[in-house]
């Protein structure tokens, strides 16, 4: 088991508990999407696995290890990338230099030109695009520096915080293709969309997240074609989408 | 006179940027209208300009008689036209309720002494909160609320308003799909009582089964018009935008 959380509950500041008790589970290789409603919880239950957020009770176990409240930094170099909701490149920085961010914690060199390597291998528009200021490009492009610059660390657990959001609808395929690869060659996903059709079926693995815990889980395909699933969370207006 | 909105050969540029270049469309009073098109090829922009935060260099703009360019935001808000932001912007440090009335309140000297928020304005607000579904959060921070509940806030707050036309800029992003669901039938509901919506979209699902007519932006100009199905036909569109 790569990551386990065991009755997670956490929330903001002062503020009412956001996640009731997760449990989950993710094995080494998995694709996992997390679907719900707004407000159930998603992004926290991602900031909370990445570190930003300390569980107020409950253990999350990463590779048998507990590191609930454990930094964001230390979890970075530990194997967990976390690309959040929104754009969140650097936009004034060129391209080459916000993937190189992600190198920032490498000391050895080498190990930076193989992390930088790999990421253009992946994603070719670092290349392409190197010179540019990362503001200038579009969204869909934006995103792909975002997730190259997670990568260079070449994590074993990526989460991702609704990659497509705001995108075409060729863009988003562009991204959905990369999660795919990114899984086929190995990297851990858990990946939070609200486009959930689309969500469900670029992951194995499905997870319904309602009131801060995990409702019903189950094979993705399984999860789009039942029913009762269908009336309460996937609706009818993203039927042709 | 009905209220359409008509824009005549707009332009806009920033720095060297061109955002829009001899852009003209047109939408009917009472219509639902969509507009789509690629990242960049100048949707929002052409939003920004209606609503009087940007300037065009060029071209006309009318509601009705009423002549847009060169007013300011608040003085398109009182010709009746409301709107909501890709990226929300709600007041974080105020609660949900209160960002419900922001849009109601005209600024005036009577606005100062007026205290509190007064009944039938609580009655709309937690009608319009409840059907969002975020009435329960009415005393919280709005900058607490997640990402998707900010949307349903930042819509419902547009509505406070109700206005002749209501152009939503995403609405869907970021929302779960029961709720888009909910949206499109508010949004017929509220068109069938004759309010005008111009909606910009990339979830093809939903403005496929409710706008009409589907617009099509392509480097800062309209190049296409028609119903969904024709637009969806349309080999330039493909092109541009949907890709196979």
């Amino acid at each position: 088991m790569l990551l386990q959380l065991e009755g997670v509950i956490a929330g903001y500041g002062s503020g009412s508990d956001i996640l009731r008790g997760v449990d989950l589970s993710l094995d080494s290789g998995a694709f996992t999407c997390l679907i719900g409603p707004n407000g159930a919880g998603k992004s926290t239950l991602l900031r909370t696995i990445s570190g930003l957020l300390r569980p107020r009770q409950g253990r999350i176990l990463f590779r048998g290890r507990d590191i609930g409240g454990r930094r964001p930094d230390l979890l970075f170099r530990d194997g967990i990338a976390h690309v959040p909701q929104g754009r969140s490149s650097f936009a004034q920085m060129t391209v080459w230099e916000n993937v190189l961010m992600g190198a920032y914690s490498l000391a050895d060199q080498r190990q930076v030109d193989q992390g930088l390597t790999q990421a253009a291998e992946l994603f070719p528009i670092v290349r392409e695009q190197r010179h540019k200021a990362a503001g200038l490009l579009s969204g869909g492009e934006q995103k792909q520096v975002e997730i190259a610059r997670a990568m260079v660390r070449q994590p074993t657990l990526l989460l991702l915080d609704e990659p497509t959001l705001g995108l075409e609808p060729r863009a988003a395929r562009v991204v959905v293709e990369k999660m795919r690869m990114l899984n086929q060659l190995g990297t851990t996903l858990l990946l939070v969309e609200q486009n959930a059709r689309m969500g469900l079926s670029a992951a194995k693995w499905g997870c319904i997240m309602e009131l801060g815990t995990i409702k019903l889980q189950g094979m993705g395909d399984q999860l789009l074609n039942d029913p009762q699933v269908k009336r309460l969370y996937l609706g009818q207006a993203a039927e042709s989408a | 006179m009905t209220d359409d909105l008509a824009i005549h050969s707009v332009a806009k540029s920033f720095g060297g940027i061109t955002a829009l270049s001899d852009c003209s469309l047109e939408v009917r009073a009472g219509s639902i209208t969509a507009l789509i098109g690629p990242n960049g090829s100048g949707k929002t922009t052409l939003f920004n300009c209606v609503t009087g935060f940007y300037r065009p260099e060029q071209g006309d703009m009318r509601f009705g008689d009423a002549v847009l360019v060169g007013l300011r935001p608040n003085e398109v808000v009182h010709l009746g036209i409301a709107r909501t932001f890709q990226v929300t912007r709600i007041f974080k440090n105020m609660t949900v309720l209160e960002n419900m009335i922001v849009p109601i309140r005209q600024l005036g000297l009577r606005t100062l002494f007026t205290a509190g928020i007064k009944g039938h304005e609580r009655q709309r607000a937690e009608e319009l909160l409840e059907f969002f579904g975020i009435a329960f959060l009415r005393d919280e921070l709005a900058g607490r609320l997640s990402f998707g509940q900010q949307k349903l806030l930042e819509l419902a707050a547009a509505l406070m308003a109700e206005p002749k036309l209501l152009m939503l800029d995403e609405p869907a992003g970021g929302l779960n799909p029961v709720m888009i669901d909910r949206l499109t039938a508010y949004i017929r509901e509220l068109n069938a009582g004759g309010m005008t919506f111009l909606i910009i979209e990339h979830n093809m699902g939903f403005v496929m089964q409710l706008c009409e007519p589907v617009l099509v932006m392509h480097r800062g100009r309209v190049i296409a018009r028609g119903t969904p199905d024709a637009v969806r036909a349309n080999p330039a569109v493909l092109d541009a935008y949907l890709g196979d």
